[in-house]
């Protein structure tokens, strides 16, 4: 297919996607805006924004849904025998038959839906006007602090200064009388200072803020106490002191949210190449479900990170919309496959 | 228009007799509108309150727990549930103790005023309620011993706590009911000592004297009935033997106002 041609399709496509979706979208934005507005909880001085990720979700799930489903119903060969894909199988050179065009037009409206979400709501329910990168460094491979091994290492990259340290470890049953854990906090073997609670339990969440510095490594100290701890991955988060726009990260969520929408696209164009259009609906209905109510990859974590003021782009996030992308990319060369044997 | 009044004039119309029909109150369009939005926000809310437990701190918990139960109005295991685990949680960045003990009371606050907006929705939970309401300020106080000091000048936990106890016993008369007001009284009768209401302490104990002789295991009541009239007899200043109440577990808070 031409390359204007295939500006069509997008354009085409894209167009179609707003026409359906931003009625719908808007409609439960200015919903949950005004249940937000209307009923905030009762946190008294303390504000949780990070609580009004509901209001934030929904309708940015509703602009995914509506934008890929409005996608596949109108290109025609997303599903088998749909009325008009021989004239555009014909029509077009790639094996796909315009598919990849026509998601790229329903990520494109999605993007257009979303970013203002991701950017205006975020801000007005609540969402710092500026984001702190949270880095989660991984834990040794023996992450057990007790009275007989007092200390444990924690790597940092060197592309941040830090102003905080999050500590939330498993503690197991004490071995002596109960006495709760005492923590130093080392940055590159220097006492950052001692964290201002015992951990007596898993879940307790203890921080400790110091000036901003460079640190390449943080090392926990076990002063005293008789509970050992445990740190799994994400026990212990260092937390960036640079100021990083809010905007910024509503476009971070914004392109986070074109992963599951990517791959179920892409899934439900391979599920197209033997199925029809409603078992192809069916499946990405289903898959963006998954994507994004279902919690499965970044994009559950990243609404909660942009109305609490964390920096989206962390390496989980990272990881999690990849995995979507490279899963996305082999549905769809696994589609060209199976329509060139058809 | 006319294809408008054409093709949706009879629902509109059909709207329109049953609003006048049945005639909803506000509470009744509230819960149409909460079980028309329920299936589309539970299932964030409930992964959110989920993260929230595992991973933030307790205010943002239960902002989500509000959020969520505004949609689960009817289960007051699970508003008591969220409104103990917010006012019992710690604030380990706070070092100060007049600081803590204000911090723990607006949490407790909160979390009763929460608790309390929901009687008029429990139904036949409100009893849970109720005893749910009487005991979170004194299990609070045990938690944080800095609120337990701010309180005691307005007569503790318990008095923040026999309030709701009456109120059980008006809603829900029943022997058990009674009773458990009854038995907490050494308790109420402490936390008024601690504030400096003596004599107020007397009559709440006079009263349980009083109360006492509903108890349905007499036997047990005489027993109680004697240690109430000693402790009152000593707190009226005549020289009385408190062997027996000493020894006795449900009368320790008593104890030290005693000596």
């Amino acid at each position: 297919m031409t390359p204007p041609a295939a500006r069509g399709i997008v354009l085409m496509t894209s167009r179609r996607c707003l026409q359906l979706a931003t009625l719908p979208t808007l409609a439960a934005a200015a919903a949950c805006w005004l249940v937000a507005v209307w009923s905030p909880p009762a946190t008294g001085p303390t504000a949780a924004p990070g609580a009004a990720s509901p209001w934030l979700a929904l309708p940015t799930c509703t602009a995914v849904f509506a934008c890929t489903i409005a996608g596949v119903l109108f290109w025609p060969t997303f599903a088998r025998g749909r009325e008009g894909s021989d004239w555009v199988v014909r029509l077009a050179r790639g094996g796909l038959g315009g598919v990849p065009q026509a998601i790229l037009g329903i990520l494109l409206a999605q993007l257009l839906l979303t970013l203002p979400l991701a950017c205006g709501l975020a801000r007005a329910l609540g969402a710092p006007a500026v984001a702190h990168l949270h880095h989660a460094p991984p834990p040794p491979a023996a992450p057990l602090l007790a009275a007989a091994r007092r200390s444990l290492e924690f790597a940092l990259p060197a592309t941040d200064e830090w102003c905080a340290v999050h500590v939330q470890p498993l503690a197991g049953l004490p071995t002596a009388d109960l006495v709760g854990a005492a923590l130093a906090i080392h940055g590159d073997g220097e006492l950052l200072g001692n964290l201002p609670a015992r951990i007596v339990q898993t879940g307790q969440r203890v921080e400790l803020s110091f000036p901003r510095r460079p640190l390449r490594e943080v090392r926990v100290e076990y002063v005293d106490g008789s509970v050992p701890l445990a740190f799994p991955p994400g026990a212990l988060v260092v937390v960036g002191a640079t100021d990083r726009s809010t905007l910024w990260n509503g476009l971070l969520l914004a392109l986070v949210a074109l992963a599951p929408a990517f791959a179920a696209c892409a899934l439900a164009a391979l599920a197209g190449t033997a199925a029809g259009t409603p078992t192809v609906v069916t499946v990405l209905a289903s898959l963006v479900f998954v994507g994004t109510i279902g919690g499965v990859g970044a994009f559950d974590g990243a609404v909660t990170a942009l109305l609490r003021g964390e920096w989206i782009a962390s390496a989980a996030v990272r990881n999690a919309s990849l995995t979507c992308g490279a899963i996305g990319a082999s549905a769809l060369l696994a589609a060209s496959l199976a329509r060139r044997r058809t | 228009m006319i294809a408008f009044a054409r093709r949706h004039g009879p629902a509109v119309l059909g709207l329109a007799i049953a609003a006048v029909a049945l005639q909803p109150d506000g509470d009744e369009l509230r819960e149409l509108g909460a079980a028309i939005v329920r299936p589309a926000v539970l299932p964030f809310a409930w992964r959110s309150l989920g993260d929230a437990g595992r991973t933030a701190d307790p205010v943002e918990a239960f902002a989500r727990a509000q959020h969520l139960m505004r949609f689960l109005p009817a289960w007051i295991d699970g508003h008591c549930a969220f409104a103990f685990r917010y006012a019992l949680s710690e604030e380990p960045a706070v070092t100060d103790e007049r600081q803590r003990g204000e911090r723990a009371r607006v949490r407790l606050e909160l979390a009763m005023a929460w608790l309390e907006s929901v009687r008029p929705r429990a139904g036949r939970h409100e009893l849970d309620l109720l005893q749910g309401l009487a005991f979170l300020p004194e299990v609070a106080c045990r938690r944080e011993p800095a609120l337990a000091a701010l309180l005691a000048t307005s007569g503790g936990a318990a008095a923040m706590a026999d309030p709701w106890l009456a109120e059980a016993e008006r809603r829900f008369p029943s022997a058990a009911v009674r009773e458990q007001r009854t038995f907490f009284a050494p308790t109420l009768a402490a936390g008024l000592l601690a504030a400096g209401d003596r004599s107020g302490a007397i009559a709440v104990l006079l009263a349980a004297i009083e109360r006492s002789r509903d108890v349905r295991d007499q036997e047990l009541a005489t027993i109680w009935r004697q240690r109430l009239q000693d402790v009152v007899a000593r707190l009226q200043g005549a020289p009385v033997d408190l062997a027996a109440v000493a020894a006795d577990a449900r009368f320790a808070l008593l104890l030290p106002h005693l000596r």
